[in-house]
């Protein structure tokens, strides 16, 4: 029995950090306390607001509407799935402030960077408190454009490139979401989060792939995800958290609510509906194997931390995708996959958020980004060192962290799809599956060697004073990651299970997931095999130096396909355009193409000497040659044979003029016919 | 408000500002403080004039009232209904802001004593044109606005605005032609060209596709439609920036209105969708869209980008008028309301720009938001608007305008109104973004850069500050009645929209 609860809190929790945002920017710059204190507090008043949702959430849904909102009304709604995502926010969100307390110290201008960062809280939490696709899409656009301030904080020349091109691709996809709800409003009349599969019809193809482009941009899916690294690299270091944390999340809700409820038949459904399903859900997977396996590659390539960890990011979002991929193909029957996405969506922001913070740290303090330049922290920050180690053993899958369960159950929900469809595709995305998680050891190795091993480069050869907000942050990250992993089941079967049961899988399916053992032989083998597999690729490639080796520019999706197709429409399609706009004004020119008028007034501009200024007679001497000059001109052009050519005569008008002259006589001379 | 009273109010709201014309002339000589407050008066008197016959209108009221006759059935007749009404005030609404904007500014130029008359003459017959109770009428205030008008193209005297208003003129005067054919067609089949009497002409022969074509190239001339647009960007730029907001938020929209008219009172829905005239207009609208925002991506002169971007969000307008069913119609309407607040806002915040630092290309606004935050504040959100970022209004006419065309299948239409949402986001966000983040000096010297504010002054900002308001009031309001009133306009045409 789902119980309604009508409450305005939703709203509450989402104008709350938007008005707290414009509130900072309207106090002084100089009074950083004040700031400080505020974001501090509104972020844990925002934190324990939600967390104070959850026994409403875990028996039914939180609603709240304002109908009369720009015509389509405003619509919250908060089930146990957006709770989850809201959790998840909130306390990133809250470690963040801690962070940036200590990062934003040696940064410019953080009233505009607290103000946006909260209004950015505030258009997150619309999100995925949305009711509807109409109130997604509205906080969807806002998420753009306040992140894209956070984004571009330091206002050199990279951060705006990879700002704009940030900014563009995810107007883009605003664009195409705003296709996908037009067409689904169209189609079905209203825009709830419901099933409506077979309202569709025909559109269901195009409106999916919209959708698909729009949330496919904002996680960083490949081909999509060319705004990703630059945008990584040209950020502050708590924006990079944010970014890889929570705003990869928002896409990723985005295509759980598209994927697992919207395109769902809403009673039934027939066969050629569950085809559909089955078709859009093994695509799904196959986009995001080639995303984790394409993510984790081209991090191994990188001598950047933070350009390593975004493309990690994009790679562990794959792991999503593919997981939740299972999940629809798998109709009925996809709780495992289901379960096993939604537990990597928790784990992946825990663990990103906290590597991000980390190397966040070592850069505050040291100010380099670049491996090669980086060399043994661990004798300096040990600290960062420690739990550097637990969160990556977390993303790495080991047992007793918490990558280890979420990676697990994707695994076992691949495995039994692969028992049930027997599809050889879906063995060989299996294998992928264990390669992606090798490759992610392989280039967590190298991050942890460049930055915490090896000796100390000179000029960082000093000592560090780790500060205190942020350490507060890195140890409560790693905690997370330890207790995820101590106590697997804990959140599976509180929250994970519940949030399962919400939607259409079969109660058989879901029976068996409580008490899944996550300690025995076979996941501790295969977690074996990664590790394994891992130094095995690692061991040969490292000493050979192939991970030095740069891809030549022109290789990257960006040079191959997006910077064409820009050319093209701009070099070829608006140039075009443009001829044909002039061309068009020319036909209407004067026909007499000089003007006397221009003769006169260049010449009077000659005659004027910037020397005569200095006499105080200029004005009157300039007006007397000017005349003179004028008049003789004037006499001169009569004369001259190109007054002939511009006198109003007929063989003076010109082609276009004398065409347009005939037609117009033409048309009043029929017309003149018809009259009569 | 009975229906005698309605008539005097319009008379008034048509004359009152053609009969300060002289008293103004006659005072700009003695005291030009004086002239400027008798200015703001007028225009302000007209604007609330026009207020009081909001209840009359929202109650459903009609005025169709005829003075005289020239010929036999050839009126002078003024109407208002609920489609002239929501022209009728925001026209107004926009001048009133305007002439407050000008007086500052224009302190500035020259000729301000020829400047506010004619100012004033051609909001009278402005309004004129949307009170005009047949054709003729119509005709005769529109060619007065069209040559009156020249005067403010002109106002700069610089060699490129007398050619600019030389083209301006000459294609005036075509179009002026075409709509004086148009109506003698109209007349010769119809008898009447009053909007009273419904459609006016019934069947679709080539005589009256003749009289569509003369109409469409008579008002299409003056909306900027795509072959006839060429005087548009050229004019509107060397205008004083008050008079380009004018030009591009109210007087473009005298050729949607007569289109309105065209469409609904000279002929009707059947007659233009049996004929496939639709088709016609759909083209062109389309070509006015997409040639209006990918143009103005090149302009590097600000004023100039504003302008193309007007050819192409009238090209909305059209592309309206072609669906023709509930949901396109209430965008078009919506949308001429929303294109006046918005890119008036624009132009005067160019202007503001220009007006303080002298500067007009693209490339040299680089982090003029420190200079001038609240202007390029307004600018922004009325930019955004133009995006159709929600929860501003542009946003609602394009949705509503994009709902239409999927009502008639036409798929098509809506990807047109994607790509120039995105062609204008890539036009306006290059001046939004460096005016408010681009570093000046290197990065030390960037990062110290205090925030210098030296804004235009308050009776220049404050048009722009309520214009941006109500870009965001018309978005968001529960109580919207530009919305209300574009509904009801819909419901109204529909109907017939002459009873």
């Amino acid at each position: 029995m789902v119980v309604t609860f009508n409450t305005l809190v939703p709203l509450y929790l989402v104008l709350l950090p938007m008005l707290t945002g414009i509130l900072l920017y309207l106090f002084p710059k100089d009074r950083l306390l004040i700031h400080k204190v505020g974001a501090m507090v509104v972020s844990l008043f925002s934190m324990i607001g939600v967390i104070w949702l959850l026994p409403y959430v875990l028996q039914g849904e939180i609603f709240c509407g304002l109908t009369k909102f720009m015509e389509l009304g405003l619509y919250f709604s908060i089930d146990l799935i957006s709770w989850i995502f809201a959790s998840l926010i909130t306390l990133v969100y809250f470690l963040v402030i801690l962070f940036s307390f200590s990062y934003m110290d040696q940064d410019h201008n953080p009233r505009r960077y607290y103000s946006f960062l909260f209004f950015t809280l505030g258009a997150i939490l619309g999100v995925v408190f949305a009711g509807d696709f109409f109130s997604f899409f509205i906080f969807f656009e806002i998420l753009t454009l306040s992140s894209f301030v956070l984004v571009i904080h330091k206002q050199d020349r990279d951060s705006l490139q990879a700002g704009s091109l940030y900014l563009y691709m995810n107007i883009i996809g605003g664009l195409a979401l705003l296709f996908a709800i037009l067409l689904l409003y169209d189609k079905s009349g209203h825009l709830d989060m419901i099933p409506v599969l077979e309202e569709l019809g025909a559109q269901r193809l195009p409106i999916l792939f919209l959708f698909m482009i729009c949330f496919g941009i904002k996680i960083g899916l490949v081909p999509f995800h060319i705004w990703a690294p630059p945008a990584y690299s040209a950020a502050p270091s708590p924006v990079t958290v944010v970014m890889a944390g929570i705003m990869s999340k928002v896409g990723i809700y985005g295509i759980l609510r598209v994927s697992l409820i919207l395109f769902r038949p809403a009673d039934g459904g027939s066969v050629s509906d569950w085809i559909f399903i089955f078709n859009s859900g093994y695509i799904l997977m196959w986009i995001g194997i080639v995303t984790m396996i394409g993510g984790a590659l081209m991090a191994l390539l990188q001598s950047n931390t933070r350009r390593i960890l975004a493309y990690s990011s994009i790679s562990q979002v794959g792991y999503i995708a593919a997981g939740l991929g299972v999940a629809v193909f798998m109709g009925l029957e996809g709780a495992k996959g289901f379960t096993g996405a939604l537990y990597h969506i928790a784990n992946h922001t825990v663990f990103k958020a906290g590597l991000f913070t980390m190397i966040g740290v070592v850069y505050l303090l040291t100010h380099e980004l670049d491996l090669s330049r980086l060399g043994g922290m661990a004798r300096k920050m040990p600290l960062v060192t420690v739990t550097f180690v637990i969160t990556a053993l977390g993303i790495a899958g080991i047992p007793g962290f918490n990558g280890f369960t979420s990676k697990i159950l994707l695994h076992n929900a691949m495995l039994e799809a692969y028992k049930h469809y027997d599809i050889y595709g879906i063995f060989v995305a299996e294998r992928f599956f264990i390669i992606a998680g090798a490759l992610t050891i392989c280039y967590l190795i190298k991050l942890f060697k460049g930055v915490f091993l090896g000796p100390v480069p000179g000029k960082l050869d000093q000592d560090y004073k780790m500060p205190v907000s942020a350490s507060i942050a890195l140890v409560v990250y790693a905690i997370l990651v330890l207790g995820v992993g101590v106590l697997p089941n804990l959140l599976l079967e509180r929250l994970l299970i519940p949030g399962a049961q919400l939607l259409d899988f079969s109660a058989y399916n879901i029976e068996h997931l409580p008490g899944f053992d996550f300690y025995e032989w076979f996941p501790l083998q295969k977690a074996l095999v990664v590790v394994l597999l891992a130094l095995f690729i690692y061991m040969p490639a490292s000493a050979r130096g192939w991970f030095d080796w740069t891809p030549p520019s022109w290789l990257s999706i960006q040079k191959l396909i997006f910077e064409p197709l820009w050319n093209l429409v701009l070099k070829f399609l608006f140039r075009e355009i443009n001829v044909n706009d002039m061309a068009l004004g020319q036909f209407y020119e004067h026909p007499v193409k000089e003007n006397l008028q221009t003769e006169y007034l260049s010449d009077m501009e000659v005659v004027q000497d910037p020397a005569d200024d200095e006499t105080g007679q200029s004005a009157y001497y300039i007006s007397g040659k000017g005349l003179d000059r004028g008049r003789h001109l004037e006499k001169d052009f009569y004369c001259s044979p190109r007054w002939d050519q511009c006198k109003w005569r007929v063989e003076n008008l010109g082609f276009d003029t004398l065409l347009f002259a005939f037609v117009l006589a033409v048309i009043l001379f029929i017309a003149f016919l018809y009259v009569n | 408000m009975d229906e005698a009273t309605a008539i005097t109010v319009i008379l008034v709201v048509i004359f009152f500002p053609i009969i300060m014309t002289p008293i103004l002339m006659s005072v700009s000589d003695r005291s030009e403080k004086l002239r400027d407050i008798l200015a703001v008066v007028t225009s302000a008197i007209t604007f609330l004039l026009v207020l009081t016959l909001y209840p009359f209108v929202v109650r459903g009221g009609i005025v169709q009232h005829t003075f005289f006759e020239i010929l036999p059935n050839l009126e002078i007749s003024i109407r208002l209904d609920v489609l002239s009404f929501s022209l009728t005030a925001i026209a107004s609404f926009i001048w009133l802001l305007s002439t407050i904007y000008s007086i500052d500014y224009m302190a500035k130029e020259h000729g301000g004593s020829r400047y506010y008359p004619v100012l004033m003459f051609t909001l009278g017959s402005c309004l004129g044109i949307f009170l005009a109770g047949d054709f003729f009428t119509l005709f005769v205030f529109f060619e007065l606005m069209s040559l009156i008008s020249y005067i403010l193209v002109v106002h700069e005297e610089t060699e490129e605005a007398l050619k600019a208003g030389y083209k301006y003129l000459v294609m005036t005067i075509i179009g002026g032609l075409a709509l004086f054919f148009g109506i003698i067609i109209t007349f010769e089949l119809g008898g009447t060209v009053s909007f009273g009497v419904g459609s006016i002409i019934e069947e679709g022969t080539l005589i009256a596709f003749l009289a569509f074509m003369c109409f469409l190239i008579g008002f299409g001339m003056k909306a900027g439609m795509f072959p006839l647009h060429v005087w548009l960007p050229d004019a509107h730029p060397v205008a004083p920036s008050p008079a380009s907001a004018l030009l591009s938020g109210v007087m473009l929209k005298t050729g949607a209105y007569g289109l309105f008219r065209v469409i609904f009172n000279a002929f009707s829905i059947e007659v233009m969708q049996t004929n496939n005239w639709d088709i016609v207009l759909g083209v062109l609208a389309v070509i006015t869209i997409l040639l209006g925002s990918a143009v103005a991506l090149t302009q590097n002169d600000l004023k100039r980008r504003l302008a193309y971007s007007s050819v192409g969000m009238m090209g909305y307008v059209l592309l309206g008028l072609s669906v023709l069913n509930e949901n396109a119609i209430i965008g078009a309407v919506f949308h001429i309301f929303c294109h006046a607040i918005m890119k008036s806002c624009l132009f005067l915040a160019a202007g503001a720009i220009i007006w303080k630092t002298g500067k007009r290309t693209i490339s040299e606004l680089g982090s003029i938001g420190r200079e001038m935050p609240f202007t390029m504040a307004c600018f922004s959100i009325a930019a955004l608007a133009m995006i159709g970022i929600p929860p501003l209004s542009g946003f609602l006419s394009k949705w509503t305008l994009g709902l239409g065309a999927l009502d008639a299948n036409a798929t098509f239409y809506v990807i047109v109104l994607l790509i120039s949402s995105l062609l204008n986001a890539l036009y306006y966000l290059p001046i939004i973004v460096p005016a408010f983040f681009e570093m000046v000096g290197d990065e030390e010297q960037g990062h110290a850069l205090k925030l210098s504010v030296q804004d235009v002054p308050p009776k220049m900002l404050a048009p722009m500050i309520i214009l941006a308001i109500f870009t965001v009031i018309f978005g968001l309001s529960p109580i919207n009645v530009p919305f209300d009133l574009s509904q009801m306009t819909s419901d109204f045409l529909l109907k017939g929209g002459w009873f």
